[in-house]
């Protein structure tokens, strides 16, 4: 139809017209909905399913308000270590543990171990009295972080009290230690402290931690440090971690019941395994 | 259609100096074409469904913009002046703006041309519209288009032979 026009059609493509300013380009795709890609054809489709998406992601959120409340009034056991089986992690010699029956602890590595509840007690004092082998092994607990060094010592952690009274009284949770030998320190975010052998370290959330010194085996309510005492009730623990060590190695026995006498002492807190401050 | 049906930003590159040069036959200058086809390209996107030709409705909606816009008293006035400053419609290959002696000559030969053939021109060569969506755009019959295209065409290479082709 135009085939005696090709040559001047060729000719006049040889120039083109001017681009769009690079102004016009901006405004336009602002006013068809910013940037480039987004057409407003998509977009007025998308608007529908995008409520949609928005009462979706309401419900959602709702539910998930729901299950957050829920945990945190009935919060699920952390995964830990079962308390007696030799943890899959061993720890850097010559750290040795033992545990209270029915503890929540996990051995997260050579040198640092988790405890949520229950009592452990940790060896860390070489067989040939060489400190300097030793390696520095952390304690995480719910409250409080703890740090020692060629050091034997029990730490706690769990509820306090252990079993809530028929008051209701609220429940908090408290971390303490029984150093028996070397040093060991003991931080949470409100500060730390650090004690010596036969210093009783605690910490509570939102306290700075406090130590003072244990005096007497009966001054003593660690349900571990009790069953040591019971197994060897001649020795004096508080002296003797070579006796330590040898109950140690026996296999734990049930902690005194309520109202039952211990052999080191008779206090009523204790057989709660509540510290007597 | 072209295959850029869904792509605004190569919409805009790939058409967009035409049809500004389509507004243009319209309108006293670039600036003005350039506005007219910024409301005439946003008000064809938003409507480009059920469009059975998108690039035609989108020259029709420019052209038609474009004869509102130069209706004004106001605008012809300034178109007077623009055209009046020399104002350049084309680059040439390179992209350079067009100061050179063919973009020159061509421009003249297509201002003298009148403008219902001078848009048929610009939207077959320059916009590469078939002569039925040309029809369709201008809304007149196919043959009428290439009549136009023909006479166009026709005092074009009168014009352009003894500036350019010769």
């Amino acid at each position: 139809m135009n085939d005696s026009f090709d040559s001047l059609e060729s000719e006049l493509r040889q120039v083109q017209p001017r681009p769009v300013s690079e102004r016009t380009l901006r405004d336009i795709e602002r006013r068809t909905d910013g940037p480039a890609g987004v057409e407003p054809r998509r977009r007025s489709r998308a608007r529908r399913p995008a409520a949609a998406w928005w009462a979706a992601g309401l419900g959602g959120a709702a539910v998930a308000v729901v299950l957050a409340v829920v945990l945190l009034r009935h919060p699920a056991p952390a995964p830990v270590s079962p308390a007696h089986p030799a943890p899959a992690v061993a720890l850097s010699p010559p750290w040795r543990l033992r545990s209270t029956e029915g503890a929540r602890y996990a051995v997260l590595s050579a040198n640092r171990v988790r405890l949520d509840r229950g009592e452990l007690f940790l060896n860390g004092v070489a067989e040939d009295d060489e400190p300097s082998n030793s390696q520095e092994l952390t304690v995480e607990t719910p409250d409080a972080q703890a740090w020692a060094t060629a050091t034997a010592f029990y730490v706690g952690a769990g509820p306090f009290p252990p079993v809530p009274d028929t008051k209701g009284t609220a429940e908090e949770t408290l971390t303490r230690i029984l150093i028996r030998a070397g040093t060991v320190t003991l931080a949470n975010s409100s500060g730390s402290v650090t004690g010596g052998a036969n210093d009783l370290l605690t910490a509570m959330p939102g306290q700075v931690p406090t130590r003072r010194a244990v005096r007497a085996d009966g001054d003593v309510a660690f349900d571990l440090y009790r069953q040591m005492v019971k197994e060897n009730p001649g020795a004096n623990l508080l002296t003797s971690l070579r006796d330590i060590e040898g109950t140690a190695a026996q296999p734990p026995e049930p902690g005194p019941k309520p109202g039952e006498p211990t052999p080191a002492g008779q206090h009523e807190a204790g057989q709660r395994g509540i510290p007597t401050f | 259609m072209s295959g850029l049906a869904d792509d605004r930003h190569d919409w805009l590159r790939a058409h967009g100096p035409a049809l500004v040069l389509c507004a243009r036959q319209w309108v006293g200058c670039y600036a003005d074409a350039e506005d007219v086809f910024q409301d005439a390209f946003v008000r064809f996107w938003r409507r480009r469904d059920g469009v059975r030709d998108p690039l035609a409705y989108l020259y029709r909606c420019v052209r038609t913009a474009a004869m509102n816009h130069g209706r004004t008293r106001q605008r012809a006035r300034r178109r007077e002046q623009e055209v009046a400053r020399g104002e350049t419609m084309f680059v040439d290959q390179a992209g350079a703006m067009a100061a050179t002696e063919r973009c020159g000559a061509i421009q003249r030969a297509l201002a003298a041309l009148p403008v219902e053939q001078r848009e048929v021109v610009v939207m077959k060569v320059w916009g590469g519209l078939t002569f039925d969506a040309i029809g369709e755009t201008i809304e007149i019959p196919k043959p009428t288009a290439y009549a136009r295209y023909r006479a166009a065409m026709s005092a074009l290479r009168r014009a352009l032979g003894r500036e350019v082709l010769e």
